[in-house]
């Protein structure tokens, strides 16, 4: 019996994790280091999903889910 | 406090915890909120002894349980008692 998993599948089996493109430009990802201020209290941030005000978007909310560009 | 409010207490605290941790964990240098991290846990270890106490265990591996065992007699993750609408406080 064998004790150990293949690390992969049969080669003929492998999807490519990465499809290789061509002709587009890379694009960039900006993440702001997040400054803490104030918190919510845990009751609220319960509520609300985090604890974090500026990461808390209550535009769902406002909206009814509904977002207009 | 009531069984249900004692158990609001604990998860709200528990959910606080997961997101200072999470901040923490890219701000290992604020004092503050470290300080806010420890008071949480502190509170939250009281607030679970003392429902522990009172109702019987939180979770199976992690309490301990008077004669019967407890664990049978705690409210089931999908019955009534474990679902309650959030209340919140000082919005």
């Amino acid at each position: 019996m064998n004790e150990t998993i293949p690390a992969t599948p049969a080669a003929g089996d492998c999807v490519p994790l990465e499809t290789p493109i061509e002709d587009v430009k890379l694009a960039r990802a900006y993440v702001p280091v997040q400054v803490r201020c104030a918190v919510f209290t845990p009751a609220v941030s319960l509520t609300k999903g985090t604890a974090f005000p500026p990461l808390w978007n209550d535009c769902f909310l406002r909206t009814g889910g509904v977002i207009d560009d | 406090m009531t069984e249900q409010e004692l158990l609001q207490k604990i998860m709200e605290l528990d959910f606080y915890i997961i997101d200072l941790h999470l901040y923490l964990n890219t701000h290992p240098e604020d004092a503050d909120a470290i300080g806010m991290y420890n008071d949480a846990v502190l509170q939250n270890r009281d607030l679970r002894a003392e429902y522990t106490q009172k109702y019987g265990m939180l979770t199976s591996n992690h309490c301990v349980s008077a004669v019967p065992w407890q664990w049978i007699d705690s409210p089931w993750p999908w019955q009534k008692a474990a679902n309650f609408e959030l209340r919140e406080e000082n919005v």
